[in-house]
């Protein structure tokens, strides 16, 4: 076969060409060694051989080939790696983003190194003991240090809801906003891959990116991420992912879509609302998956609630903290986040405040009366004579108790005090008799038919009667209307008991009114505070001064075991509300705080293990692609001798080619010259 | 494996990393002198450092209580003494030389009858004698002087009088009074009955009610069984211009009786202290057992905690060290 006599020189400059790429690329790689996500490169080089069979002669074998060829540059990258580390890196975010929340509860709940709630609970059981000891120092002390506590409670009751409201804000304004960031940047990465590929540029660098981002996201999310191959022309295709979240519940949404991977998905998130309209703490994330229409296309109403479906990444671990009370909640839940904690407090409160309360309560029954009427009846009277007088009758017979000092009761426009005006009775109808007594002295006209009449006041049998001394016209009918006071106004009965009596002794009380206590809305009563109250040292009936069986009552109550119970309502399968409970803890008061202090503990502690176990295997998985696709200084080293090498080399066959043409041309022939 | 630069790189970091967090802890466990300082750290440790804070809080509390509790005592013991001291200058010294045959001139009986009705007075000051300003034999009236003696010579206890006939219904209430009980909780594992009220056993009982020291009550000669009503009787015989001998004697000898019922209150109030003194003691061991499990359970053993902070800082040095040769060199460094 015949050779081309310059066809050597083709085959250096090939080589000298093919080295000087490599060196470029290797350049490219010692420049990027520190670059977020890049992939080291390699120039993709072949042998240059045009030389098919002979069709009509067999040459002898010595077809060489024409030299080196450069196909281009590509990514050296494992996709089973990056699932890999995807993975992990989910539950990176999930371990991560709920140790955030766990170290703020810390702060809160945790007393290891300072004096709160424990050292405050028991200064309460040393002030009682003191008190019980000597009763005539005054409850100051006691009411003080509950003060105290309360200061506590409501201080760390302000912390959580600071906890909850910052970390609701931080998933609005920080979370989904960046993973919204995270989706369109891929999407337009994806385009401009796409721009790029079709203009025959590798893009290798905006791949890198893409990679990046998706690992970004990947921290949010579970995500799995496919490759679809699309035409750009015969025989050049595009490949672009197609990335998806799976829920848990198995369904499938496209988080990229579109010719090219262009469109892509968005989440929102919502504050959920209960029953009355208000925020209950609680959030929820939808999706609108990326769809094959164009961009502009409205997809709302494929917007899906996926908040129960996040497997894992951060967007669960923050989920989880913000949504479930474990077994607080109703059905119990898997994890227990803020809720567990804001109600097991609440729940502590509720029971200290309502234990205290029942054991300071107001032993003395009520015996004022009851059952009084309102108004009376009126009648005629026809005297033994003929003559009809008219009455006016208010039956007592239904009432039962006795009047008390201080009460006062107004009848006919005027009031009376018992004690006061009329002298108590020894039963109901002694004071009853009394009252008519002074009404009789004070009241002895009444209006009958418009026209004021002079009469006498009576008690007997049960009813308090007034009976005019004149006639009244006979055949006149007396009905209620007939009978007004002087003042012409109907004729009431109205008792209002001693507020005294009634006294409430609650010690604590809710700035809501309502009957549950929580850590927000307990305060100490306001008749403790200014001292109308007091805390009873003794429930019994004729206790002396220093009597002290309700103090000890109290500091054993402190120590007592109990069970604390979670209360709730909910709205059953017909629609109505109902109360349910949640016993969860036995223990005494004491107890509780350090057990829910503890329970704190232990999350914490287990949850920085998971923690520190996925960051190990991350980095692990962040070694395995490195060991693929990492730049090691040492191998480029090696390349840049390598090819500075091999492109000397190359130039050497040009001075080779040079100096054997040289000879053929210059030297050659000069015979007779 | 391929080792490339930047994985020899993120492992140094984190490793190094690791080493100053080591540091940092085992230095905040010399300088807090802690062997934990959060629950998620130790929350075993920190379960019991919680239960054992909580019994030494109860246990400080106790021990004052007792200190508190015995200082009451005292003021009884003293009061009761008192009183003891005078019943027997009265029935050994005055009540004997009365009867003296050169004594019985009115005039002498009168200075006798002066002196004790002295002694009476100083008796009812005894009986209603403070601490803190709490009456100690008022039971659980502590806020108002228990003993009202009138110039009659009627002496009444909480507005009832002492010397009323058994069966009545002033008796039966002093009675009641004589059992009244104070209980405060000293450590002896305070229980309640199902009344709510505490179990004898289980607390200290501090009320000692005046007149079951001084008697109430009359026996069936009719004599009153309160030793400070006997004072005023024997003052009254000794005033009486027919001075009866024998009444007097039967006294003097009532008078005896009722003393050493004072007395045997005193020996009780002495059984008492005894108690109190062993419960102090037990109570101050159990404290300082107390602060030695706090001590073990929270503390740290200085020799253990500085060797293993060296150690930490050693690690940490090395670390640095082998950082300053492994991030420089290369194959590059070597090319020429």
């Amino acid at each position: 076969m015949t050779r081309s006599t310059f066809s050597g020189f083709t085959i250096a400059q090939l080589g000298m060409a093919a080295s000087q790429r490599a060196l470029d690329v290797t350049g490219q790689n010692i420049a990027n060694i520190n670059t977020k996500g890049y992939t080291r490169q390699r120039v993709d080089v072949v042998s240059l051989n045009l030389h098919g069979g002979d069709k009509y002669s067999t040459g002898p074998g010595s077809k060489i080939g024409y030299g080196v060829e450069v196909t281009g540059v590509s990514q050296i990258r494992d996709p089973f790696l990056d699932v890999q580390y995807r993975n992990q890196i989910a539950k990176v975010g999930e371990a991560d983003s709920r140790q955030a929340i766990l170290d703020q509860l810390a702060d809160i709940f945790d007393e290891t190194d300072k004096d709160a709630l424990k050292t405050c609970l028991s200064d309460i059981t040393s002030a009682l003991s003191k008190l019980s000891d000597n009763v005539s120092l005054g409850d100051g002390s006691v009411r003080t240090n509950f003060q105290t506590l309360l200061n506590i409670i409501h201080q760390k009751s302000q912390d959580l809801s600071d906890v909850r409201n910052e970390t609701i804000y931080g998933l609005e304004k920080t979370d989904i906003a960046s993973v919204n960031g995270l989706l369109s940047d891929i999407g337009e990465l994806n385009d401009s891959i796409w721009k790029s590929q079709v203009l025959g540029n590798p893009a290798l660098e905006l791949k890198d990116q893409r990679n990046s981002k998706l690992d970004e996201l990947a921290s949010y999310l579970p995500i799995s991420v496919t490759y679809k191959s699309v035409n750009i022309a015969d025989g050049a295709s595009y490949d672009y992912p197609v990335v998806k979240f799976t829920g848990s519940d198995g369904f499938t949404y496209n988080l990229t879509s579109g010719e090219h991977g262009e469109n892509f998905a968005s989440l929102s998130v919502e504050r959920n609302l209960d029953a009355n309209g208000n925020e209950d703490g609680t959030v929820s994330i939808s999706l609108t998956p990326a769809s094959d229409f164009s961009s502009d296309a409205d997809m709302s109403a494929l917007k899906t609630d996926i908040t129960s479906d996040i497997s894992s990444g951060s967007l669960k671990g923050v989920l989880d903290m913000l949504n479930k009370s474990g077994q607080l909640d109703d059905p119990p839940t898997d994890y227990r986040g803020i809720g567990y904690y804001e109600k097991a407090f609440d729940s502590f409160v509720d029971t200290f405040a309502k234990l205290f309360n029942d054991l300071n309560e107001n032993s003395t029954a009520y015996t004022g009366v009851s059952s009084i009427p309102a108004s009376g009846a009126a009648t005629e009277i026809i005297n033994p004579s003929g003559s009809e007088v008219a009455e006016y009758s208010i039956d007592f017979q239904s009432a039962s108790g006795n009047f008390l000092n201080g009460e006062k009761i107004e009848i006919n426009g005027q009031t009376y005090t018992f004690g006061v005006d009329v002298t108590l009775g020894s039963d109901l109808n002694d004071s009853l008799s009394n009252l008519a007594g002074e009404l009789d002295s004070t009241a002895t006209d009444l209006s009958v038919n418009g026209s004021s009449m002079p009469g006498h006041w009576s008690y007997a049998g049960g009813k308090l009667a007034w009976k005019s001394t004149g006639t009244v016209p006979s055949g006149v009918d007396i009905d209620s209307n007939s009978i007004k006071t002087s003042g012409g106004a109907p004729v009431t009965v109205t008792y209002t008991a001693n507020p005294s009596n009634v006294q409430n002794y609650d010690l604590f009380e809710t700035t809501d009114g309502t009957n549950t206590f929580t850590a927000n809305n307990i305060k100490i009563s306001e008749d403790w505070l200014n001292g109308s109250i007091h805390l009873k040292a003794s429930q019994k009936e004729d206790a002396g001064s220093t009597d002290n069986d309700n103090l000890i009552r109290m500091i054993d109550a402190l120590k007592t075991k109990r069970e604390f119970a979670y209360e709730y309502t909910y709205i059953d399968s017909s629609g109505n509300p109902q109360n349910g409970s949640t016993t969860f803890f036995n223990g005494s008061i004491n107890e509780f705080y350090a057990g829910l202090e503890n329970t704190q503990g232990i999350d914490s502690s287990s949850n920085k293990a998971i923690l520190n176990n996925h960051i190990a295997v991350v980095q692990e998985t962040s070694n395995n692609k490195d060991s693929v696709s990492g730049v090691s200084l040492d191998e480029e080293g090696i390349n840049l001798m390598k090819f500075q090498k091999s492109y000397t080399a190359a130039a050497r066959l040009m001075t080779t080619l040079d100096e054997a043409l040289d000879v053929l041309i210059n030297k050659t022939g000069v015979v007779g010259r | 494996m391929r080792i490339t630069t930047n994985a020899i790189l993120r492992d140094y970091k984190s490793n190094l990393s690791q080493s100053i967090t080591n540091l940092n802890l085992s230095r905040t466990h010399v300088m807090t002198n802690r062997s934990f300082n959060s629950v998620a750290e130790n929350p075993t440790s920190a379960a019991r450092a919680s239960k054992l804070h909580r019994s030494f809080y109860r246990n400080s509390d106790y021990i004052d209580m007792v200190s508190e509790v015995q200082s009451r005592q005292d003021e009884q013991e003293n009061a009761l003494s008192q009183i003891n001291d005078m019943a027997k200058v009265i029935t050994k010294d005055y009540g004997l030389e009365a009867l003296n045959g050169s004594n019985r001139d009115p005039e002498v009986r009168q200075s006798y009858a002066t002196a004790i009705r002295n002694m009476q007075q100083s008796m009812v000051a005894s009986l209603n004698g403070s601490y803190e300003d709490t009456y100690v034999f008022a039971g659980t009236d502590g806020m108002n002087a228990p003993f009202v003696l009138s110039d009659n010579g009627t002496l009444t206890y909480r507005g009832i009088n002492v010397d009323a006939a058994s069966g009545s219904a002033d008796y039966t209430k002093l009675n009641e009074y004589a059992q009244e009980k104070l209980h405060v909780d000293i450590g002896m594992g305070l229980t309640l009955d199902d009344h709510g009220n505490a179990v004898s056993s289980s607390a200290f009982n501090t009320s000692l009610p005046g007149i079951k020291a001084a008697g109430y009550g009359k026996d069936k000669d009719g004599l009153s069984n309160n030793i400070v009503v006997l004072t005023g009787q024997l003052a009254d015989a000794l005033e009486d211009p027919s001075f009866d001998e024998e009444e007097y004697g039967k006294l003097l000898e009532k008078i005896e009786s009722a003393n050493s019922n004072v007395l045997d209150n005193i020996t009780q109030l002495g059984v008492q202290t005894n108690f109190l003194k062993t419960t102090k003691s037990r109570l101050d061991d159990q404290q300082i057992s107390l602060q030695e499990q706090m001590q073990s359970v929270e503390g740290v053993d200085m020799a253990n905690a500085i060797t293993d902070y060296m150690w930490d800082q050693y690690a940490y040095n090395a670390a640095l060290k082998v950082g300053t040769s492994i991030l420089s060199p290369s194959f590059i460094d070597f090319m020429n």
